[in-house]
């Protein structure tokens, strides 16, 4: 008996679990024809840039791949038999005349087409790339039924290495830019850290995390307003907020009562305290961390060492205010952080830590599932999903290099959206 | 007792079943700690029943300036984990310090508060010479009551940054809880985290993480 298990302990301690995958592709295949330009169109550097917005915006909406370039394909009829044999579902044809982009979809199978109008550009790729993306998101929506992501917004924070003289080795502010990791704009020039940044349902409104009375304090600002106002004005530090989608109530971590734990803070309809915090949870020796709320806001999911390393709780928010328990959600993995709840409710997303590494999981309410979403070398944190909870971007983490990654549901490719200096972490997706 | 052995040993092994190598490491760890709970229950060390023996071990939150959690769970629950609220005074108010104006001693002081370090993922200090740090350090601010205490706690890169936060808090609020068991006003101490966000050390060895996983002490002198 002795020898037994001695011998069949390092099988069970070393083994290695295997996942299975599917390899087959949701994903369906579509061709984009070279931009056509007319004999006295000079500017074929515009026109190339914006049929490679077009060619991103589609292979990230989610449904279809873009094929690569087939010079034998580029002169080919719309009509021609060849894209059935092929198995082609779907052919756009592009054409660039003077300031005009003009664009034919095909439906092969439906043998229809259609013609969007025509776009005309200012020549100003900053300008013209937004014409690109909602061309973008109308072809998902004729194809699919679903508008694409194409021009949203995301929200996250840029840390950057000081210059010598300076007091801190490294500053953090919050900037915003487009999904395709276009117009970056700073948005705090704060000399602290600011963190944590996310949308508020008031139009060109946002919060972040600001340290820079030296504690951790939520603030509330806009797009047009240099800094932030202190939304939450307990002692001690407050961080990681989350604010419900049904609105009047938000979730932090605070260590007001001696212990980083779970609050919540009533607000009113202009997003201003009303009435006093209230401590959710502690728990003996743990550390509370990182709330996020359901879709119809009655249930809070945080992390929690309470029983050991970090793992996800979810936990009812009672109307009557009695304190409820919180139960374990996450149990595949053991070190599970940074949860995110999906809009529409069916899923959370969060980051777990698999054979040393750090990658992005999707919990599955539907089924009950735990699956990951993401492989390969590098850590990745913060998932935040779009508003059609079938896309998500993240941030890889490394004392070297942070950048932010998109991926859908149907896709094990993420796609890198940003670029240059910096550090970006926290990306929180836009509303609209 | 050869059962018992036998016992625990069968239980670890149907532990490892069901994950990597790294997952049942964590189950391993996880379950000598609940058997280590049960063992010290057996010699009367009880970690979450023990009640207070009174209301001098309880302080809870200054009046009315937050809801906190029934006093009854709190009182039979936290026993061993002393939470103390926050200051009174808010830092660059009333004659509070603003905590930019904190800084790091020198000279003779700056060995007095150096800094105390952290075994990973704990936020206890176990190290029996940071220990002894924190009852100096405690006994210079006792000495010098106008002396005011920043402390920052900070981790190695290996958790995520937002759990990192978190941890980084617990961590000097424990510290801060140390000093005011040894006399230390509560009101002169203030506590920030810097999560994994200021590294000491690059790099990705143990003795690197063990330089990071830290609580670091500024101070203010009226």
């Amino acid at each position: 008996m002795k020898i037994l298990s001695l011998l069949l302990l390092p099988l069970l301690l070393f083994g290695e679990l295997e996942v299975a995958l599917s390899t087959s592709s949701p994903l369906k295949p579509i061709y984009l024809t070279r931009c056509q330009l007319s004999a006295e169109e000079t500017d074929w550097r515009l026109f190339e840039d914006l049929r490679q917005i077009l060619e991103f915006d589609l292979n990230t909406g989610g449904f279809v791949s873009v094929l690569e370039v087939n010079d034998a394909w580029e002169k080919i009829d719309l009509s021609h038999p060849l894209w059935q044999q092929q198995k082609i579902p779907f052919v756009c044809l592009i054409q660039g005349s003077k300031n005009r982009l003009s664009v034919t979809l095909c439906q092969v199978d439906a043998k229809t087409s259609k013609k969007y109008p025509d776009l005309v550009l200012s020549g100003q790729i900053d300008d013209d790339r937004y014409q690109i993306h909602r061309l973008s998101n109308q072809i998902h929506k004729d194809l699919f039924g679903k508008a694409g992501i194409a021009g949203m917004k995301i929200l996250y924070a840029q840390r950057s290495k000081n210059k010598p003289k300076e007091e801190t080795e490294w500053s953090s502010n919050i900037w915003l830019s487009d999904i395709d990791g276009a117009n970056p704009r700073q948005l705090t020039h704060e000399k602290g850290y600011c963190l944590s940044p996310g949308f508020l349902t008031e139009k060109n409104h946002y919060f972040y995390v600001t340290y820079r009375s030296g504690q951790a304090k939520i603030c509330k600002a806009s797009f047009h307003q240099p800094q932030g106002e202190v939304m939450v004005s307990l002692r001690g530090n407050q961080m990681l907020p989350a604010f419900s989608p049904k609105g009047g109530v938000m979730a932090f971590i605070t260590d007001v009562a001696g212990r980083p734990d779970l609050f919540l803070q009533p607000l009113d309809k202009e997003g201003h305290m009303t009435g006093k915090a209230r401590q959710l949870f502690s728990a003996p020796k743990a550390t509370q961390a990182s709330p996020t709320f359901s879709p119809d806001g009655t249930k809070v999911a945080f992390v929690s060492d309470k029983d050991g390393p970090p793992r996800i709780y979810v936990l009812p928010l009672a109307s009557d205010g009695k304190p409820a328990r919180p139960t374990l959600l996450t149990k595949q993995n053991r070190e599970n952080t940074s949860p995110a709840w999906s809009p529409d409710g069916k899923k959370i997303a969060y980051s777990a830590k698999v054979d040393g590494i750090r990658q992005i999981w999707i919990y599955n309410f539907e089924n009950d599932e735990e699956y990951p979403l993401t492989t390969g070398p590098e850590n990745k944190e913060n998932p935040a999903w779009a508003p059609n909870s079938h896309h998500l971007v993240y941030n890889t983490e490394s004392e070297e290099s942070c950048e932010l990654f998109l991926i859908h549901l149907n896709s094990s490719d993420p796609v890198k959206i940003t670029k240059g200096p910096g550090q970006k972490r926290f990306p929180a997706w836009g509303l609209y | 007792m050869k059962s018992s052995a036998y016992l625990a040993l069968f239980s670890l092994l149907i532990a490892g079943c069901s994950g990597t190598s790294s997952q049942s490491w964590e189950d391993l760890k996880t379950t000598g700690r609940y058997m280590q709970k049960g063992v010290d229950s057996l010699w009367g060390k009880d970690y979450e029943s023990r009640m207070l023996t009174s209301d001098q071990e309880f302080i809870g939150p200054w009046d009315e300036e937050f809801i906190p959690l029934n006093h009854g769970d709190l009182r039979s629950q936290f026993a061993t984990d002393m939470a103390l609220p926050q200051p009174k005074g808010i830092p660059g108010m009333n004659g509070i310090p603003s905590l930019d104006h904190f800084y790091s001693p020198s000279g003779e002081l700056a060995a007095l508060f150096n800094s105390v370090h952290f075994e990973t993922d704990e936020h206890i200090l176990k190290n029996k010479s940071d220990v002894q740090a924190i009852f100096q350090i405690a006994s210079y601010l006792k000495s010098h009551p106008s002396t005011y205490l920043v402390v920052a706690g900070h981790c190695d890169e290996r958790a995520s940054a937002s759990y990192n936060m978190a941890l980084g808090v617990r961590r000097a609020n424990y510290v801060r809880s140390m000093l005011v068991k040894q006399g230390v006003d509560l009101n002169r101490i203030y506590t920030v985290s810097r999560g994994k966000e200021e590294p000491l050390a690059s790099g990705h060895t143990p003795e690197v993480w063990r330089q990071n996983r830290r609580a670091e002490f500024k101070i203010y002198e009226k």
